[in-house]
């Protein structure tokens, strides 16, 4: 008796922790179909495609999209690049201070959003040169490579903890050298731990508020919008974007899933 | 150039790592570094700054004037952390013991929240827990709830908001430490007459431990730094150290101070992770976020 | 423990050590790094040429322009646009003066281009920007309708006394906006520390309109504000925010608050509350019976701006009476330009009579202006304001 009521619990509550968990997207995309009366998006008035159908009428919401994937885009690149170079690095090889190095490159992933942005905007300000000043995407740019690369080292390492080098080692028995092992045999076995540190980072860069608002001046990035125009009333326009990027997200996970596990 | 490695093995983990510590040196370090400096200045924006090993006493000014703030982000973040934990426990144990083919799914669905708008999500927070909203509106017209309850601008209100955030941070690692444990053990114990709740508290718990401090200090450390939370869900009475930052620096223009606290805040963090990281190591965090 | 773990452990320790070498370096670094922040006088840029550019950046408030019937588009912006074929980047980026400030400071300290080319702030800020010398001096050469329209109040102002570097955009009233179902009792600022109204009142950021009105219910004259009046008004206000029944200090966004009723009365500006009105005709604004507070938003052009030409335009563009008609029957703030009353008949009669855009003796006699206030003094209040908000 008691077992069935403890399975059953645990469902229950799996069931409500999932309703916990997903009941702000549903808010958000329910709202992308109301019909406000002026600017407030609190309460459903009525359903309409309106808003989808002109979801860039609102004036600067393009751009910050825009500014937004684009920054993100970038950031990626470089944050997963340069992160990588240092996880294999740090996973392959035996260095004094590779602790040290350890622990220096998970500070920025103890260190308060605010903090890090409030530092940066420090650096800049005292600069006071372009392109670090004025604050501009260019150095939202450098804010979102800096907590990104730690992201990626960290996954990446957690990735390549359990590569099997024997079939390295095979490799090179077998006449290759370095670099064709590198290519041939080692970075495709890899990329699926590099892709999903790229995602993370693509995700953390196109979402981040905070450090952003510190540094960015007169840009307007996606998030910022939203905190602006929550002041007056967000518009249900916004609410379907942020849809939009949960569906595409969604999307390349399962897809990217799908791949692995057909590759396996 | 490769043979050149190959002469000088050691060099090639030094070129790979350089650039991302060459970046981080100059875009984490330095303005560390430019702010720790500004934290010893004195004067005004209009008038100017100057440095001076004597402005020292900024901290403890700071410290006296912000106590409330301190101790309140403390506390809300060890809540938070709490309120994480025992939400997220079950959670993670359903999903590592009773989800069979289900497991995946559920691990996305507690991963979902991050792929939306961070902001949206808090503002949607503040639609559902609106004074008059779908959820309070019913309740108060029946006379559940009376007129003036309210969960808006309460402390309730951002510790919810923390602990929605940082949720999954929770939820992994732990599930990642229950599902490393061997089965075996678990059954070797009800072999020898364990009642399932004796097995669960004498083998599963202690060995969930790893993942549970892990989960703790990923939410705790965040946590202590929320800032949006308490703006859009809080109230005057539930300021956190975090607005105290932001309004220092980006409305009273008060360098000197923000940027003192910025480092007390920055030392307890560090202080707290150093100690973890010399008794737990940094592994179970990194599983944790990769 | 394994050994690698133990290993792991001595070698923090070193680690530690390390890092405190480092440390040490650093304050030696410190030390000799010196002064810093406080930096050279800024460098007027070469003036900008005569010409119209293809863009100019225009920073202004929230609720401060006309938009469409369907709320896509700004009219006046658009009409401008086509007028002198130029792109407007309109941004709603002000939403507290003193923020504002901190992120143009930077730049304009070290004599480098804030980003914008027009900045509308309130005249206290914008006497602080111009006491800084960071204020570009407009050519009133190519401001034909300036020049001819601007209302002889704003001549002679202590710090512009020539007019020559503010446009003013308008003229703003704050007072208190109540939900007249839930908060129809309120007639005075005392009135929003009533326990009816528990948690349910928010007071504006902008200190000399919430500290104004607490002057007034205290029977001082913001006009001759000093610090023991402030007090005074502090110890109004500060039981009312201990004990929660305010709920919050807002910039703009009581607009949300009071829409959604999380808050049923609170300290507003007039214009914005005509226009929630016509979203919720329950929110109405209430004139205080001790008097509101008066003040305006001023255009400038920030010292070293990229479009000073087009800037100047710009401002020239709202004082063509037709174009001020046009924006102040949206946005129902006091306009600086002759001419007004006269063009808004045409649109709408009622509004030509309405006193608060056009005031007439009687209301402004209850309007009063904070005064001035010394670098000092300017601090020591906004500190003690942002105590009382948590800060």
């Amino acid at each position: 008796m008691l077992r069935w009521l403890g399975r059953n619990a645990l469902r229950a509550y799996t069931g409500l922790a999932l309703v916990y968990l997903l009941l702000p997207i549903f808010i958000v995309a329910l709202f992308s179909f109301n019909d406000p009366v002026g600017k407030t998006n609190y309460t459903w008035v009525g359903f309409t495609l309106d808003h989808w159908a002109n979801l860039f009428a609102i004036p600067g919401l393009l751009d910050s999209v825009v500014i937004s994937i684009r920054i993100a885009f970038i950031s990626t690149l470089v944050a997963t690049t340069l992160g990588t170079l240092a996880a294999l690095a740090l996973v392959r090889y035996q260095f004094r201070g590779r602790p040290a190095t350890s622990l220096f490159i998970f500070l920025p992933l103890a260190t308060p959003e605010i903090i890090l942005g409030a530092s940066l905007l420090t650096l800049f300000v005292a600069i006071g040169k372009p392109p670090f000043f004025p604050l501009n995407e260019f150095t939202i740019l450098i804010a979102h490579i800096t907590f990104n690369i730690s992201y990626v080292i960290v996954t990446v390492r957690a990735r390549l903890a359990g590569f099997d080098r024997r079939l390295e080692e095979a490799s090179a028995d077998l006449g290759a050298d370095g670099w064709q092992t590198f290519w041939r045999v080692t970075f495709p076995l890899i990329l699926p731990g590099i892709a999903a540190a790229g995602l993370l980072a693509f995700s953390l860069s196109i979402d981040d508020f905070v450090i952003t608002n510190f540094t960015a001046g007169r840009t307007t990035t996606f998030p910022m919008f939203v905190w602006g125009s929550a002041r007056i009333g967000v518009p249900p326009q916004v609410n379907a974007i942020g849809t939009i990027f949960f569906v595409v997200a969604v999307s390349a996970v399962a897809i990217g899933s799908f791949l692995q596990r057909r590759r396996a | 150039m490769i043979a050149f490695l190959r002469r000088r093995p050691g060099l090639l983990p030094l070129l790979l790592l350089a650039p991302a510590i060459a970046w981080l040196v100059a875009f984490y370090v330095y303005p560390a570094i430019q702010m720790l400096q500004a934290s010893l200045w004195s004067g005004t924006l209009e008038s100017g700054f100057t440095f001076s090993w004597a402005n020292a006493a900024t901290y403890s000014a700071a410290l006296g004037r912000y106590s409330d703030q301190f101790l309140r982000s403390i506390l809300y973040a060890a809540v938070s952390t709490v309120v994480c934990l025992a939400l997220a426990f079950p959670l993670a144990y359903t999903i590592a013991y009773r989800a069979g083919r289900y497991r995946t799914l559920l691990l996305f669905i507690v991963i979902a929240p991050f792929f939306t708008s961070f902001l949206l999500r808090v503002l949607a927070w503040k639609t559902v827990l609106a004074d008059d909203g779908f959820l309070l509106g019913p309740l108060k017209t029946i006379g559940v709830l009376p007129e003036e309850f309210r969960i808006l601008a309460t402390p309730v209100a951002v510790i919810f908001g923390i602990s929605y955030n940082f949720f999954p941070f929770m939820v992994l690692p732990i599930y990642v430490s229950l599902e490393k444990i061997d089965r075996r053990l678990v059954e070797a114990a009800k072999d020898l007459y364990a009642g399932p709740v004796r097995a669960f508290q004498r083998i599963t718990l202690p060995l969930a431990l790893p993942g549970v401090f892990a989960g703790s200090l990923l939410v705790f450390i965040p946590a202590m730094g929320d800032f949006v939370n308490a703006e859009l869900l809080g109230s005057v009475q539930t300021r956190l150290i975090g607005n105290v930052i932001q309004s220092r620096f980006l409305v009273n223009n008060d360098y000197p101070t923000a940027a003192a606290i910025s480092f007390m805040l920055m030392a307890g963090i560090l202080t707290a992770v150093f100690i973890y990281a010399r008794v737990l190591g940094t592994d179970e965090l990194e599983t944790g976020i990769g | 423990m394994s050994t690698e773990k133990k290993s792991e452990m001595l070698v923090s320790r070193r680690t530690v050590l390390k890092v405190g070498a480092a440390a040490a370096g650093t304050a030696a670094f410190l030390a000799a790094c010196g002064t810093s922040g406080s930096s050279t006088s800024p460098s007027p840029k070469p003036s900008q040429s005569d010409t119209i550019s293809d863009v100019v950046n225009v920073a202004n408030w929230t609720l401060y322009i006309d938009l469409s019937e369907d709320e896509l588009t700004r009219p006046t912006v658009t009409a401008f646009e086509t007028e002198y074929s130029t792109k407007v980047n309109y941004v709603e980026a002000i939403n507290d003066n003193d923020s504002f400030f901190g992120t143009i400071q930077a730049p304009l300290k070290a004599g480098e281009d804030a980003g914008w080319d027009i900045a509308t702030l309130t005249d206290w800020m914008a006497a602080r920007i111009l006491r800084l010398g960071w204020a570009e001096k407009l050519k009133t050469s190519h401001m034909s309708n300036f020049t001819a329209n601007l209302l002889d109040v704003y001549k002679g102002r202590s710090f512009d006394p020539n007019v020559e570097y503010l446009a003013p955009w308008a003229g703003i009233v704050a007072g208190i906006a109540a939900n007249k179902t839930t908060a129809g009792f309120v007639k005075g600022f005392k009135d929003l520390f009533d326990p009816r109204l528990k948690g349910k009142v928010s007071l504006l950021t902008e200190m000399r309109d919430t500290i104004g009105l607490a002057m007034l219910a205290n029977g001082d004259d913001p006009a001759k504000a000093d610090r023991a009046s402030f007090d005074r008004a502090i110890a109004l206000i500060e039981p009312s925010v201990s004990d929660g029944t305010v709920r919050a200090f807002t910039g703009n966004d009581y607009k949300e608050l009071i829409v959604k009723g999380d808050v049923a009365a609170c300290v507003a500006w007039r214009g914005d509350t005509v226009q929630i009105g016509y979203e919720d005709a329950n929110i109405v604004w209430v004139t205080p019976t001790d008097g509101c507070t008066f003040s305006s938003d001023n255009m400038l052009i920030p010292l070293g701006a990229a479009h000073k030409y087009t800037a100047e335009k710009w401002m020239d563009w709202y004082y063509k009476p037709e174009i001020a008609a046009q924006l102040t029957a949206y946005v129902q703030y006091v306009s600086p330009v002759k001419g007004t009353k006269e063009e808004i008949a045409k649109l709408d009669a009622a509004l030509a009579n309405d006193a608060f855009i056009f005031p007439d003796a009687a209301l402004e006699a209850k309007l009063h202006v904070f005064a001035g206030l010394s670098e000092d003094d300017e601090i020591y209040m906004n500190d003690a304001f942002s105590a009382l908000q948590g800060n």
